[in-house]
């Protein structure tokens, strides 16, 4: 039963959707009638479907086969728990989203054809997580390029939605030709994109491949992740591919939720998909860890010198992706899964919240209501200090884990599963907590009691429930550990990294402190002028929309010289 | 060939041209033209499927030329401004196109220069625009005839070299590209459509024969002529103005990565196949529709149309489904074939192979930019829009059926060219790992 459940899946929202768009002009307000029962239907089959993969193991539909030269062309789904969970994931907010925009929606002229869209994009969404292969994930990949980009020009009478469509299809296709790439390279060096044979071959053959005829040589698996990671940083908004993301929020509010919940999250399904062939590419897992963190500290800073509340969403996702990155250039695969997880839930209660507030601020002239700022003259010594201390706790406990002072008694990640852990747990509550002062700073001792438990449940959270976690993506013994192992840093490069950590929250509760007493903070004059740039820089989303503009500019400036150029008997 | 073969050739061939001259008779009665014509179609379809004129390989080129026959005519508004030339001329190029695709040796070089000839003589008839491009294309479908005529009487390598540039004409390859263009761009209604299929299909015939005598210089310089027309084509797709233009430069596009292929992979032709007959469907219906567009707001108006996706719906929906599949992207057969086509090319040309993954990704950025400018925005007040009527629709419907068959079940077609024979099955089975 479980076999015909996994099948209906992704069959109910393609159905559906397929329906609407043939009938939406019969349909018009009353598609929902179709497209939410099918979602919820779709959800319920993949909560069983969990349930029953996790008992029983994986499930492999085989449905269309090529046999001879062209035997990569295959339609297969492999339902493992990854799979299963992100089915879940997917089903479960875009069922969110189909049922909050019954009443959204209602009296917009594209109604069926956004109900159409949405079914259309879940369907692919969930054969993309089920994919047993390279290129039907390919197939998918691309399809959810082109049918994001639909949804995003879902107001194609207005301009700006059109132009900012096209820019994120601009970038995602980029991407969709760095992935081929990466399946190319695959295919040439091992002669398979089935999964199961792709893992072992590169497992068993440490081929390389030259940058250039005769030059330097590389790790195949090495090239090969690279690429496919190209692919997923379009996807994923990571830097320097991140340029279309604060721009989609001229869509409604429900694709926005999607697409800030759901799609966004490619790059760490990917990995996770492939976390075989990423563990025998730690290089690659270096370069997605660099690249993770500077999206992360890049999407925060923008964030902050943004105006526009829905481009500080947009940018708040991005960091949120680049951390989610970074975990997975640590080995932390399945900790990537359960932030994606829980971004996605949080993200897309966010924007639906958004979009209501909109739409009351609309009814309502008054709302929101102005409330009596309360204004704290005097410094809150107390939480100020507790909040201090707890941020610094877990460096020292990272700092003795690392070098064999302490023992976590964890089960099956050692302590390099440890380490990465507690150093996340570190920057979430450390975010948490300073969140925390600077919404409730007051001198008291529950504020600085709900400060200590913040710290508990995210370390508890880190290293037992995402260890849970972990051991049940990839229950294999030592499987999870191994990535850990590929991802590992020297011993030195992580005290580093910890210390250059610890100065930043030094420094952050320094500057909070300074600020709340109304102190001067004595900097150097080369800091002070270098501010207000920093700011413009950052506020300017450090000049890559107008670089990539030149770019696209001196393209068709040449485009146009070799045109004119032309004899006109030469077309 | 056998007797039986010869006369079968002879009905294929001469089914068309007693159609078109039976349209000199209905020639004040377009509608009924348009019947005859569909009926003449229909009949060589039948023919070909009773005939089965030599094996799958040979067929099926024969067999697609005439279905892009059928889909044309259907397509065509019989009341648009020289519709009644359109259909006849379609009629002539389909009895010249078989001729040349089902016939061998002479019969077959003369049909294909006959068909040089007519395409030639139209552009110089129908074209209107700058002079110098109009003659240009002309005598570069001259010079294609020269080179046919030149392959008959030289041998050898040089006779392929000759037999190639005639290829190079119809299956565009800069810098012999012009007549190819010239066809998309000048020709009336729906007969650009039809020739967009036979034309290079034709090409990739007699070029596949030929290439596997050429020394490794020739296959070489290929590579890097198509290189150039592939960039060239691209660069300036994204500039042009004109939709047609937008068009005739994409089928250069198209053409040149079949030549990159046929030329890297030696002979390796059906995957090049598989990719040119997605192509040319998926140009077809893209002029189909474009003319559809010419049919009611006349040519001048075309290049000023947009927002049409509002008033024009089923126009819109059909568009955004032929720019997906011509651009490559999946669940249509130019994906599939793309994707054969660059899994089985050579290492050795790897530089090639990235230069023609970027000019992929250039062609949906042109290929998009087109869509929008028609559908998106608002539409202009003054006009008056009524959407795809029936015939049209059907015409469209059925490229589209065709490019989502050649694209969901790939292997279950036969081949443009020579090649091994490939066996699908679709299955449905569980397997519960432990």
């Amino acid at each position: 039963m479980a076999f015909y459940a996994a099948l209906l899946i992704p069959l109910f929202p393609l159905v559906a959707g397929t329906l609407i768009g043939l009938f939406g002009k019969q349909l018009g307000q009353q598609s929902y009638k179709i497209g939410v029962p099918a979602i919820l239907l779709a959800f319920f089959s993949a909560v069983w479907v969990l349930v029953t993969v996790s008992q029983e193991g994986p499930i492999r539909i085989a449905l269309y086969q090529a046999t001879g030269s062209r035997d990569y062309m295959q339609l297969t789904l492999y339902i493992d728990r990854l799979s299963a969970v992100m089915m879940v994931l997917i089903t479960g907010v875009s069922s969110i989203v189909h049922l909050y925009s019954v009443r959204y929606m209602q009296g917009e002229r594209g109604y069926a054809r956004f109900y159409s869209l949405l079914g259309l994009i879940t369907a692919v969404l969930l054969c993309l997580v089920t994919s047993a292969n390279l290129l039907m994930l390919f197939v998918f990949w691309q399809l959810l390029t082109w049918l994001l980009y639909l949804l995003l020009v879902y107001n194609y009478e207005h301009p700006p939605a059109v132009q900012f469509g096209f820019k994120t299809l601009l970038v995602h296709r980029l991407g969709d030709v760095a992935f081929l790439g990466g399946i190319l390279l695959a295919y040439l060096t091992y002669g398979t994109l089935d999964f199961p044979d792709l893992f072992a071959r590169a497992a068993a053959n440490p081929a390389t491949v030259p940058l250039w005829p005769g030059g330097f040589e590389i790790g195949a698996a090495t090239a090969i992740t690279l690429l496919l990671f190209g692919g997923g940083m379009s996807k994923s908004a990571q830097f320097p591919l991140h340029v279309w993301l604060p721009d989609t929020m001229d869509t409604p509010t429900p694709v926005s939720a999607l697409m800030h919940a759901g799609i966004v999250n490619a790059a760490g399904f990917l990995i996770n998909r492939l976390a075989p062939l990423y563990g025998l590419a730690p290089t690659t897992l270096h370069v997605v860890f660099v690249i993770g963190a500077l999206t992360a500290i890049l999407g925060a800073a923008m964030m902050l010198t943004q105006s526009d509340i829905k481009k500080m969403l947009g940018f708040s996702t991005m960091g949120q992706m680049g951390y989610m990155t970074m975990e997975c250039g640590l080995g932390a695969f399945a900790l990537s899964i359960f932030h994606l997880i829980a971004h996605g839930i949080f993200k897309a209660t966010l924007f639906l919240y958004a979009g209501s507030a909109i739409h009351d601020a609309r009814r309502d002239p008054k709302f929101p209501s102005a409330q009596a700022a309360e204004e704290v003259n005097t410094f809150p010594r107390l939480p100020w200090v507790a909040g201090l201390v707890m941020t610094l706790i877990l460096p020292l406990v990272i700092l003795l884990v690392a070098h064999g002072l302490l023992q976590i008694p964890l089960r099956e990640t050692e302590a390099q599963g440890a380490i990465i852990l507690l150093f996340f747990a570190w920057v979430t509550s450390s975010q948490a907590i300073i969140s925390l002062y600077r919404l409730r700073a007051v001198a008291s001792w529950q504020v600085a009691w709900v400060m200590v438990l913040t710290l508990f449940a995210v370390v508890f959270t880190y290293l037992w429930a995402v260890e849970a976690f972990m051991l049940f993506l990839y229950p294999a013994p030592g499987e999870a550990a191994r990535y850990f192992q590929a991802a590992a840093w020297p011993t030195w490069m992580f005290d580093l990294l910890v210390l250059a950590v610890t100065v930043f929250v030094i420094a952050g509760w320094g500057l909070i402190y300074a600020d709340i007493r109304g102190q001067h903070v004595p900097l150097a004059g080369w800091v002070n002028t270098l501010r207000p740039r920093l700011y413009m820089w950052l506020w300017n989303r450090l000049y890559l929309d107008e670089l990539y503009a030149r770019v696209a500019d001196t393209v068709v400036r040449v485009g146009r010289r070799v045109n004119m150029s032309m004899p006109e008997w030469l077309p | 060939m056998t007797d039986t073969g010869m006369n079968l050739w002879v009905q294929i061939v001469a089914l068309p041209f007693l159609g078109a001259a039976f349209s000199g008779v209905l020639w004040r009665r377009p509608p009924a033209v348009k019947v005859g014509a569909l009926v003449v179609a229909a009949g060589e379809l039948l023919l070909l499927e009773v005939g089965k004129p030599g094996d799958s390989v040979q067929s099926f080129p024969m067999l697609l030329t005439t279905v892009a026959a059928v889909v044309t005519l259907l397509g065509q508004a019989p009341r648009q401004k020289q519709a009644l030339s359109a259909m006849v001329l379609t009629l002539v190029c389909l009895g010249l196109g078989l001729g040349a695709l089902g016939g061998e040796g002479p019969m077959s070089r003369l049909c294909f220069a006959a068909l040089l000839a007519v395409v030639g003589l139209a552009i110089l008839r129908f074209g209107e625009g700058p002079r110098p491009a109009i003659w240009g294309a002309a005598a570069v479908a001259g010079l294609g005839i020269l080179g046919l005529s030149a392959g008959v009487a030289t041998s050898g390598t040089m006779a392929g070299l000759f037999m190639l540039v005639a290829c190079a004409v119809v299956l565009p390859l800069v810098p012999v590209h012009g007549a190819f263009m010239g066809t998309i761009q000048h020709l009336p209604g729906t007969f650009p459509a039809f020739l967009v299929v036979l034309l290079p299909v034709l090409g990739l015939k007699e070029a596949v024969a030929g290439l596997a005598e050429m020394p490794p210089a020739v296959t070489q310089g290929l590579v890097t002529l198509a290189l150039l027309g592939a960039v060239y084509g691209s660069l300036t797709a994204l500039v042009e103005f004109s939709v047609t233009g937008v068009l005739a430069r994409s089928a250069l596009v198209h053409a040149a990565i079949v030549w990159w292929s046929l030329a890297t992979t030696g002979a390796g032709p059906q995957s090049a196949g598989r990719y040119l007959g997605a192509a040319a469907l998926a140009l077809s219906g893209l002029l189909l529709a474009v003319n559809a567009l010419r049919a009611r707001y006349g040519p001048d108006a075309l290049d000023n149309l947009g927002g049409l996706a509002r008033p024009m719906p089923r126009f819109g929906v059909a568009l955004a489904l032929l720019i997906m599949a011509a651009m490559g992207l999946p669940l249509f057969g130019l994906f599939s074939g793309f994707m054969t086509m660059v899994l089985s090319a050579s290492s050795a040309f790897w530089w090639s192979t990235v230069l023609v993954l970027l000019v992929w990704f250039m062609a949906s950025l042109y290929y998009t930019l087109l869509m929008q400018r028609l559908l998106f925005g608002s539409a202009r007040s003054d006009l008056h829009y009524w959407d795809l009527g029936r015939a049209e629709m059907a015409a469209l419907t059925l490229v589209l059926v065709l490019l989502a068959l050649s694209g969901i079940v790939p292997a279950t077609l036969p081949e443009i060219g020579p090649g091994g024979k490939m066996s699908a099955q679709s299955v449905l089975h569980q397997e519960v790992a432990p």
